[in-house]
């Protein structure tokens, strides 16, 4: 039957348009430069183990992906639950590592960071993970 | 309509003393009727035809009847007479309501047996306007006895005069004492009324109300034809359906009929009800080409969809463009939000039923339509002439234009197909019997750039046995199979050919039985019974040369059984009470293999333990558990009313899909040893009123529902093909809560609705072996969490022919889980990802319109034509169905993706004969 009424296609009428399409979707969340500080690395309680950190900072997703955006002139110390402090030197941009440490695998660590512009970050305790060849 | 009756009358004394008092603004005819028949023992006869064009201004005090009606009649050419306590209304001249002195001298043999017989009125019309006179006619139902006490029953059928279609859902009432009763599916009432003399008046929406005069001595039977309601230019007004929301038990209740269905303009014109169902308060879907929807934040897989008792697992065609159902084929559909009746259960969300319609029992007729993508035909008709009909229906779509039409070459190739096909046969065996036939068959295919074929076919049938013990008892039994299967395919490359695909089949018999022994109760008690067979997935070869290797998941069997009882109870005609209670048991069987994990860690394939292997028909794992129904109403006034519910429900096969819309790579899995049933349990809360005597319907509805043992999925879970589902899903418990408010103008010349619903859907990990947690184990956003949604839908009618519709649809964005940032990390790049669910896709934002022009109406014309023209998303608005993130030159780009974006023009035309 429906090939009877087919016919009456010629009575139809309807601008053939495109009727799927798509654009560029920018909300704000995503452009407004979300510069997040990343924090890359790991405390080593190996014997005269020494602690690399990495600092960066993130960019926007319309970024290139390969541009890494090292963060100088940071402030990255090592605290232990019994109050001593380690300082991490700036090697390179970015990079910051810790003299040899010999860290007992006991106690509980954090990290303390202050970025370039001052603001502060500290990380939550940490039980050192033995055996853990890094 | 008394033209050339003759009226006998005894004791023909007329006693006017009562006194009448009333405010009437611009009242009409039969309301004021009302006000003086409440006040008084005074009974109207008139001719609503004569009298609907008068509208009554005035302010009485006591009056005398007899003076009342000489102010309100002074200026038309209507008269009065006054019998005692009967009042006749003509036009023109009065009756006379006494005989000359002679008339018992000169007839006296004629009229003994009028004397004896009668304590009423004895009252003779000609049979020349039939309608009217059955409506004044006595009818004498049961056997006359002397001593006319106690109560009896009166039971039938309430049919549509034109084509003998049974008419659910219409109401069957006596004013005094108000005593309602409504009309099941099949147009089947039961009314237990004290005996004696009433009028029953029988209203539905889109019919014309009706009345019969009876005068009941016993149990009887009385059958009910009812006219067409056709909107005279004088604007009739519906004054009373009595299964308004105000009235009726039941809540969370959304009622269309075909009519209202058709009237709202939808894209490329082709009627389509599920797109409908979208515009109801509580009701959303992820997107427009989804037609998956959600209830009050209930997933798409928590739908019962009953196409005729027939469960219908993919209910769209062409991945959501049109839903599955033709709407030549259809009388109405009901969806159940909250109170969910005990007889049915299996879904936590929703049960949509559609109805059916019943074909022409008189005549042979035939409809179609022809549209920019899709046609549409269907016939009906006796076979045998108030016995037996058939309604046969079909539909298909010539699409390919359009999909040729898209620019980009990779699409240019593509074919896309559906039809659906549909049957139904009616059989009046005897008064006593009748039974149901239904079949629907659907199938789609479509061809990406003819390498790769999707398909999928729903295939069900159902049959129906009504049987009727007596008037107050009834039993339907119903048997039901249904299959549904989807497929893809490529032999492009022979040597890799394959077909990958599942299916689900079931078998269904349900029994339920209605006993109502008196007008307080109402009694529905039965059971149900359903076997499944599923496939949840297979990969084979396809073709000699195909170096494919088999892969097929054991197929599951389970039995999902249920008991139920329930009695609707009016403790007084204000305050009432819907009780019920199902039992549901889900039994998963053999044959089938299944692993133990170890307990307390994630499951993985590592953590398998132990596999047993169970044989064919073992009952490997039960589960059980009641279901209660409960709910209440109060009446705060005869336009008002208030409403509290409770359910819980119990779901034993689940959809599993990465996507949040039905897509064809949805599997679906029985509960089993390691995947719990789905429990639900929802308190709602609402207040209804009307206004303007019934035409306009307002509601207020508050819900909170919880649900356990939802499943979600975990990050980069594979489903397709998986032996162990349940190494990739985790249980979630959900929470959703909203307020629905609803405005509805059914009546006159403009009608429509608007409806606002808050709402809000959270899920929370609550699995104690999940191996990760979204959201550091807080509630998040469920997918389809769409806080605010906005409809409103109209139509104005300008005359008989031509009528102008309108939609309005606004709803929030659904949740998305967006990249924020780029990182490096261990000198690799990585994506800083938001919470889950954390922000949203722009508004959703659509204005819709049409114009629909009727041919004439003349009755004796062969095809009544008519043509529908609109334009679909007027605004043009892009609105975004999806957002995606693809890398473009070491770049991440987001786009969002719109089905319709665009203005969409559309024309069709649809005829009768």
């Amino acid at each position: 039957m429906s090939h009877d009424l087919s016919k009456y296609l010629l009575l139809v009428f309807i601008l053939p348009s495109l009727l799927a399409c798509k654009k560029l979707y920018e909300p704000a969340v995503i452009t407004a430069g979300n510069n997040y500080l990343v924090v890359d690395g790991f405390i080593n309680t190996g014997i005269n183990g020494v602690t690399t950190v990495n600092l960066s900072r993130a960019r926007n997703i319309s970024d290139s992906t390969f541009d890494v955006l090292p963060e100088s002139n940071g402030n990255i110390s090592i605290e232990s639950s019994t109050g001593a402090s380690y300082h991490l030197q700036q090697v390179s941009d970015g990079k910051y590592e810790s003299s040899p440490l010999s860290l007992n695998s006991n106690e509980t660590y954090r990290l303390n960071v202050t970025a370039a512009n001052g603001t502060q970050y500290q990380s939550a305790w940490v039980i050192a993970k033995k055996n853990a060849s890094h | 309509m008394f033209g050339a009756s003759m009226f006998l009358f005894l004791n023909v004394i007329a006693q006017d003393t009562t006194r009448i008092s009333g405010d009437f603004k611009s009242t009409g005819f039969q309301e004021f009727v009302t006000a003086i028949e409440n006040q008084s023992k005074y009974r109207f006869y008139f001719d609503n035809s004569e009298t609907d064009s008068i509208a009554i201004i005035g302010v009485f005090n006591n009056e005398l009847l007899s003076k009342v009606l000489e102010e309100v009649l002074k200026n038309t050419a209507l008269k009065f007479s006054i019998d005692r306590d009967r009042v006749f209304i003509t036009r023109n001249y009065s009756i006379q309501t006494e005989l000359p002195t002679d008339f018992f001298t000169k007839k006296a043999t004629n009229n003994d047996s009028a004397i004896a017989t009668s304590k009423v009125a004895v009252l003779r019309v000609s049979d020349q306007k039939a309608t009217n006179s059955i409506e004044n006619k006595l009818i004498e139902i049961g056997s006359n006895q002397n001593h006319v006490t106690g109560k009896a029953t009166i039971a039938g059928y309430i049919r549509d005069a034109k084509n003998g279609e049974a008419i659910a859902g219409a109401s069957v009432y006596i004013l005094k004492p108000s005593i309602v009763a409504n009309t099941d599916q099949f147009g089947y009432f039961s009314l237990t009324i004290p005996k004696g003399r009433y009028e029953i008046l029988v209203s539905s929406v889109g019919m014309k109300d009706t009345k019969r005069q009876v005068m009941l001595y016993s149990d009887g039977k009385l059958d009910v034809d009812m006219q067409n309601f056709i909107a005279t230019l004088k604007g009739v007004v519906v004054t009373s359906d009595r299964r308004s929301n105000v009235k009726g038990l039941q809540m969370g209740l959304e009622k269309l009929n075909i009519r209202q269905i058709k009237q709202i303009p939808v894209v490329f014109g082709e009627t389509d009800i599920l797109k409908v169902v979208l515009t109801l308060p509580g009701v959303t879907s992820v997107g427009e080409a989804s037609n998956g929807f959600n209830v009050r934040g209930g997933s798409t897989d928590q739908n019962l969809i009953l196409f005729n008792d027939a469960t219908i697992y993919n209910p769209s065609h062409l991945f959501g463009f049109f839903s599955a159902f033709n709407s030549e084929m259809i009388k109405g559909i009901e969806l159940y939000k909250s109170a969910i009746p005990v007889k049915y259960g299996g879904r936590l969300s929703s049960v949509l039923d559609v109805a059916v319609r019943d074909g022409n029992i008189k005549k042979w007729t035939g409809s179609g339509g022809i549209g920019p993508l899709t046609s549409k035909f269907s016939i009906e008709g006796p076979i045998k002439k108030d016995k037996t009909s058939l309604i046969f229906g079909s539909r298909t779509t010539y699409s390919n234009w359009l999909l040729r039409s898209i620019p980009k070459t990779a699409y240019s190739n593509s074919k896309a197909n559906f039809y659906d096909l549909n049957l139904h046969i009616s059989h009046i065996l005897n008064p006593k019997n009748t039974v149901y036939l239904t079949g629907y068959f659907s199938n789609d295919q479509f061809n990406l750039n003819s390498d790769t074929t999707y398909r999928y076919s729903n295939r069900n049938f159902s049959l129906k046995w009504k049987h009727i013990f007596n008037n107050k008892f009834n039993n339907v039994v119903t048997a039901v199979s249904d299959h549904y299967d989807y497929a893809v395919s490529s032999i492009q490359n022979p040597v890799n050919a394959y077909k990958l695909g599942f299916d689900i089949n079931q078998f269904n018999l349900r029994s339920d039985f209605s006993y109502i022994p008196g007008h307080k109760h109402n009694i529905s008690f039965g059971f149900n019974s359903i076997f499944y067979k599923l496939h949840p997935g297979f990969y084979e070869p396809l073709g000699e040369r195909s170096l494919v290797t088999k892969n097929v998941v054991a197929a599951e069997q389970g039995l999902e059984s249920a008991l139920y009882l329930g009695d609707e109870y009016a403790f007084s005609t204000k305050f009432s009470i819907n009780a019920g209670l199902r039992y549901s048991m889900f039994n998963f069987l053999g044959a089938h293999d299944i692993y133990k994990y170890a307990p307390g860690v994630p499951r993985n394939k590592n953590t398998i333990i132990d596999t047993t292997a169970y044989d064919g028909g073992k009952f490997i794992k039960t589960y059980h558990a009641p279901e209660v129904r409960v709910s209440f109403r109060y009446a705060l006034s005869a336009n008002a009313s208030l409403k509290l519910s409770f359910n819980t429900l119990q779901q034993y096969i689940h959809m599993l899909s990465n996507t949040t819309a039905i897509s064809p790579t949805d599997i679906w899995k029985l509960s089993d040893p390691n995947i719990k049933p789905q429990q639900g349990r929802q308190f709602s809360l609402g207040y209804y009123q009307t206004f303007k005597s019934n035409t306009i319907e307002t509601s207020i509805e508050a819900y909170y529902k919880q649900t356990n043992h939802f499943l979600d999925y975990k990050s980069g879970a594979s489903l397709i093909l998986n032996k162990h589902i349940e190494t990739e899903v985790m249980n979630t418990r959900g929470k959703a809560y909203g307020v629905e408010l609803l405005i509805k103008k059914l009546s006159g010349k403009f009608n429509g609705w608007i409806s606002y619903t808050y709402s809000r859907t959270l899920l929370k990990i609550d699995d104690a072996i999940a191996s990760e947690l979204v959201n550091k184990g807080n509630y998040y956003p469920a997918n389809f969490d769409k806080p605010h949604n906005l409809n409103f839908i109209s139509n104005y009618r300008f005359s008989h022919r031509l009528s102008i519709s309108a939609n309005f649809v606004y709803s929030t964005g659904r949740p998305i889980t967006l990249p924020l940032a780029v990182f490096n990390i261990g000198g690799a790049p990585s994506l800083y990802y938001s919470e889950r669910n954390e922000y949203r896709i722009p508004d959703y934002l659509r204005a819709d319109l049409s114009v629909t022009l009727e041919g004439n109406h003349k009755v004796k014309q062969k095809i009544h034509n008519s043509w529908s023209a609109g334009v679909y998303n007027l605004t043009g608005r892009q609105n975004a169905y999806s957002v995606y993130f693809t890398q473009e030159n070491a770049k991440i780009r987001g786009y969002q993706f719109s089905v319709f974006g665009t203005i969409i023009p559309f024309i069709t035309y649809n005829f009768k004969f």
